[in-house]
């Protein structure tokens, strides 16, 4: 049951959402637990056996922790490497592996969710025993993890964010569910319209770059940065608008990262749960920046290598988060060094910013084409063919090349748009019936323009 | 996040909603609903909304069908579209029962099992009903294709039980979308209206030469047919190849029981009967590919709801000659098809 697919819109509109607000409250939980069981179910009975095995174990761990004084940071150990011991297991073994000479193991097909899910249960175990209280029962830690709207991509969500929620009484407001309503259709007009239009010109480049010629390539790549973004901004959006609906908040997890001015600020707006995630639970343990500058390079360096290495077991992966862990440390040394009042005046120039602006996407767009490759050799001959095959001159835009650009000019209009926050304020001061009818245009767009893509790409994470 | 200011604490069970706070909430709702309803109706009296449904196999021939109508009555993929033909059949049936009885060929290109639970519904609410309906089978339509996308403007409202008792847990996304495709016009034809509007052309009506049927011409050269024949030989085994993880899925087979039943309610005889190819097709018929899976689970579904199985594979009399392709029969091999099934499975069942 994919978000965008019409049995969820069904799950949620038709049942869920009904019964969370039509059902006395003390039944809340266990209606969204109900939910959620069902909506993993939808995947496959397999995948959620692992998800209960490991719900059970960590939550068994975090009342462990709450419970012992003593042997505390042994059981915190020993449950952060079962818990991570499973997802290497289902990720990394064969990966390994690979680099063993003569030793095969199977890759075990990935377990839905599994990347965010098991991030959630290290940063239970590890707010456990840094003092947080922890759930109160096992339903009620099992929704926290199992919470629909973020199993499957995030975001990734603490327990201290969403617990306290759960436990609140909530009364229906009209103004935050029609807000939920319209983040919902936006995510579903970002994810079917314009991320899997752009699929269709960057999927096509990146299967075969030997066949486009060095401007297709580079609106192929262009097209792969519009798309990622897209994709899962659009899931979270409909993860956040359907949780809002239901009366509870999950964090941003983007923040128009390509208007980035510089390649810590987009860290600091792209895929920000993770981001927040490697801070606290990776980077600050490994000693942040505390120690030395070459201390403080080597942790941003480790953080982002492995922050890559999460997205997936390849090799492409590691690279792509190597380079990000670079541009990050090349970036401190940077902002270090140009601390005078009269780079703080440059800074200040338009020509300035908008050169920052660019070189920023440039250099985030460089690391896509790492990340999108299936080899490192695939991401190499994109580069070369970019600089190498020029077009002929009798050389025209194909029609899928056309359409691909009007899809890019919509990706600069909703940037525009969504840093303004120009359709949320508009949803904001419009009356109801007006607001409704702004709904029933983006339903439009939708029927007339969306195509179906049935998954996402941060499911295969 | 901001929540309501505590009230004092209520007397009866708390809920979650006050009639007051949904108001707006509803009234945009209601709003909404009442926009794509008006354009849904909009649409479904539109010139654009007719002319696409002449475009459609299943709605062309829904209105041809339910016109003409039928006594003996078959679906299928393309082997059943061009390997039987209406007339041959009537005439077929003059001759071995003394009656006469009319046909239809309610057979699909690119037919699959869920397409078929459209067509046999088609028949089963017919007034009358026909009195035998032969459901074509082929064995590669179990292992790859058991989607409902392909039947979008053919559901009717009245089919989406069929539909979603058919595939709920096998298939969730098929039964939730058969809801939307079965209430809503505009979401049925949403495929064919999309690619009007991207070609900036409305699509062709079809038409058809007789009673649903269109012939594939005369017989074409040996050596024509053995090369088509094994192009097409090679993409069969591509889709029932296990050695690349492919398996028979579960929704084809439900969609073929769901097909099965609601005729059966009907009154309606039904046979299942395996399509005829040419025997260059026949090196997938083995334990590398999905083959004798699929004819267990024809004949496991035909036992569980109590109808026969006839397996045409290879029928009697039929060379690869008779073929235009390694699928579809040319116009001799129809008539000499056409007259075996009527004589030896239509006309029993008929008296």
């Amino acid at each position: 049951m994919a978000f965008t697919g019409y049995a969820f819109v069904l799950f949620f509109f038709g049942i869920v959402l009904p019964a969370r607000w039509l059902l006395p409250s003390r039944a809340t939980s266990t209606v969204l637990l109900v939910a959620s069981v069902v909506f993993y179910l939808s995947w496959g009975w397999k995948l959620a056996i692992l998800l209960a095995a490991l719900t059970l174990f960590t939550y068994g761990a975090g009342h462990l922790l709450r419970t012992r004084k003593e042997g505390r940071k042994a059981i915190l150990t020993g449950s952060i490497v079962v818990i991570l011991g499973t997802l290497a297991t289902f990720k990394y073994a064969a990966f390994f592996a690979s680099f063993v000479p003569g030793l095969h193991v199977a890759q075990l097909p990935l377990p839905l969710g599994i990347s965010f899910y098991v991030f959630e249960m290290v940063s239970y175990v590890v707010d456990v025993y840094r003092g947080d209280r922890g759930a109160k029962s096992l339903p009620e830690f099992a929704l926290y993890v199992s919470y629909f709207p973020h199993l499957i991509a995030g975001p990734i969500v603490r327990a201290s964010e969403l617990m306290p929620q759960l436990r609140e009484e909530k009364r229906f407001d009209s103004a935050r569910v029609s807000e939920g309503m319209f983040i919902m259709l936006t995510g579903f007009v970002k994810k079917m319209v314009i991320a899997d239009n752009l699929s269709i010109f960057a999927d096509a480049v990146f299967k075969k770059p030997e066949t486009y010629n060095s401007i297709e390539l580079a609106v192929g790549v262009v097209a792969y940065t519009g798309q990622i973004f897209c994709d899962f901004s659009g899931y979270t959006d409909i993860a956040r608008g359907g949780s809002q609906m239901l009366g509870f908040d999950l964090p941003e997890n983007f923040d128009y990262p390509y208007l980035s001015k510089s390649i810590t600020e987009f860290w600091r707006r792209w895929h920000m749960t993770l981001s927040r995630w490697l801070r606290d639970y990776l980077y600050i343990p490994l000693g942040g920046n505390r120690g030395s500058e070459l201390a403080t390079y080597r942790n941003l360096f480790i953080t982002m290598t492995l922050g890559g290495l999460w997205h997936g077991a390849r090799i492409t992966f590691v690279i792509w988060g190597a380079y990000h862990g670079i541009l990050l440390a090349l970036h401190k040394l940077f902002s270090g060094a140009t601390r005078s009042e009269g780079w703080k005046k440059a800074r200040e120039h338009v020509a300035y910013k908008a050169f920052a602006l660019m070189s920023t996407l440039v250099l985030v767009m460089i690391g896509w084409v790492f990340f999108r490759a299936q080899t490192f050799g695939d991401a190499i001959a994109i580069f070369k063919r970019i600089y190498v095959a020029r077009p002929e001159a009798s050389w025209k835009p194909s029609a899928v090349l056309d359409t691909t650009g009007w899809y890019l000019a919509a990706l600069v209009a909703l940037h525009v748009a969504g840093a303004s926050k120009l359709g949320l304020e508009s949803q904001r001061v419009l009356p109801a019936a007006a607001r409704g009818v702004m709904w029933a245009g983006m339903v439009l767009v939708l029927y007339w323009f969306a195509t179906t893509s049935p998954t996402f790409i941060y499911f295969y994470f | 996040m901001t929540n309501e200011p505590k009230e004092s604490p209520p007397e009866s069970e708390p809920t979650n909603s006050g009639a007051g706070d949904a108001v707006p909430f509803l009234v945009s709702v209601l709003s909404m609903i009442a926009v794509l309803v008006t354009v849904e109706l909009f649409y479904r009296d539109s010139a654009v909304a007719q002319r696409l449904r002449k475009a459609n196999y299943v709605t062309a021939k829904r209105a041809d069908y339910e016109t003409l109508g039928g006594d003996v009555v078959w679906t299928g993929d393309s082997r059943m579209y061009h390997g039987l033909n209406p007339q041959v059949m009537q005439e077929s049936l003059q001759v071995a029962t003394g009656s006469t009885y009319t046909a239809f060929d309610f057979g699909l290109p690119s037919g699959t099992t869920a397409m078929f639970v459209a067509t046999a519904h088609e028949a089963a609410i017919h007034k009358p009903p026909p009195r035998v309906f032969i459901l074509g089978v082929t064995p590669a339509l179990f292992s790859c294709c058991d989607g409902i996308d392909r039947v979008q403007s053919g559901v009717r409202w009245s089919a989406v039980p069929l539909f979603a008792r058919a595939s709920w847990y096998t298939n969730v996304e098929d039964a939730g979308a058969s809801v939307f495709y079965g209430a809503s016009h505009l979401m049925g034809t949403r495929a064919e209206l999309s690619a009007a509007v991207h070609d900036l052309a409305m699509p062709a009506p079809l038409s058809f030469q007789s009673r649903g049927y269109v012939s594939m011409g005369g017989r074409v050269p040996a050596g024509v047919q053995e090369q088509r024949a094994k192009g097409r030989a090679a993409a069969y085994a591509e889709l029932m190849d296990k050695s690349k993880g492919i398996e028979l899925r579960p929704t084809a087979g439900r969609y073929l029981g769901a097909a099965i039943a609601d005729l059966k309610r009907h009154g309606v005889k039904v046979v299942v009967m395996g399509t005829p190819q040419a025997r260059q097709l026949d090196w997938y018929h083995d334990e590398k590919h999905t083959y004798f899976e699929y004819i267990e689970e024809v004949k496991r579904i035909t036992a569980a709801y109590g109808v026969p199985f006839v397996d045409m594979n290879h029928p009697p009399g039929i060379e690869s000659g008779d073929f235009t392709d390694g699928d579809h029969l040319s116009e001799p091999g129809t008539t000499l098809f056409t007259k075996y099934v009527a004589t030896e499975v239509v006309a029993p069942l008929l008296k």
